[in-house]
């Protein structure tokens, strides 16, 4: 079965034109515009006959960009296509020491076990 | 800017109709539900902080808040959440910076406390004369 993971990894690798992206820091030299992701919680959905049947992951998606937040890679289509749900977004305060503006998105993801 | 979320009530029409017909205030059930089972989630966004990698001054700590049951018309409520303007540390640890790693510990708090607050809830709204 395909890990959370897996599946975040494989949709943004799917973002046209290619987008560096980074689970959780981006190490290194820091590129003018990249994608951050982190599991922010999992938990269990449903269960039955003390079994868990469903369990929700919430996915975090951090876009930074040096030139603003208007011309940003198209993250939603790959991560829709790969079964997530669209949660909400949030602008991060631009980062005073690397020049990056950010936007938050959320992504929930319902896996059946 | 402040990261927080509201409890309200949903989905307990049923129980309210009863707390009513057992001849309690409503407004005041619901508010003192609120108020006990509130800390449910706040004590977990300590506890998730803690466990973070915060070189720990207690400053990020401090600014974790609960309100007191607030009413608007029929709506009753407490807020949760980071104070921000008063240190915003805890907004960067919640969803990070181009240079730090998200450590949220404000959303964890909501999902992982949802069933045991709503339980203490109910069992608050029991105790002031709901059948099971």
């Amino acid at each position: 079965m395909m890990t959370i993971f897996e599946r975040v990894n494989t949709a943004l690798a799917a973002i046209a034109p290619p987008t560096p992206f980074a689970m959780d820091t981006y190490l290194g030299a820091l590129p003018d515009q990249y994608l951050v992701y982190s599991l922010i919680v999992s938990g269990p959905q449903q269960h039955a006959d003390d079994v868990e049947k469903e369990r929700t992951h919430r996915i975090q998606v951090s876009i930074y960009d040096r030139a603003g937040l208007v011309a940003l890679p198209d993250v939603d289509t790959p991560m829709l296509a790969a079964g997530f749900i669209f949660s909400s977004q949030r602008q991060l305060p631009k980062d005073p020491d690397t020049g990056h503006y950010g936007l938050v998105k959320e992504y929930v993801f319902l896996e059946d076990l | 800017m402040p990261v927080k979320g509201v409890f309200g009530l949903a989905n307990l029409e049923e129980y309210l109709a009863q707390i009513e017909a057992a001849g309690n205030d409503v407004d005041e059930a619901v508010a003192e539900g609120l108020a006990e089972s509130a800390p449910i989630v706040t004590e977990e966004m300590h506890r998730l902080l803690r466990q973070s990698s915060e070189t720990w001054t207690g400053m990020t700590d401090a600014t974790i808040f609960q309100t007191e049951p607030q009413r608007d018309g029929n709506f009753t409520f407490v807020e949760i959440g980071i104070d921000a303007p008063l240190a915003p540390q805890g907004f960067y640890k919640e969803f990070g910076t181009a240079r730090q790693a998200a450590e949220p510990f404000v959303r964890p708090a909501f999902t992982n406390m949802r069933n045991r607050w709503r339980a203490k809830l109910r069992e608050v709204l029991k105790s002031l004369g709901v059948a099971a």
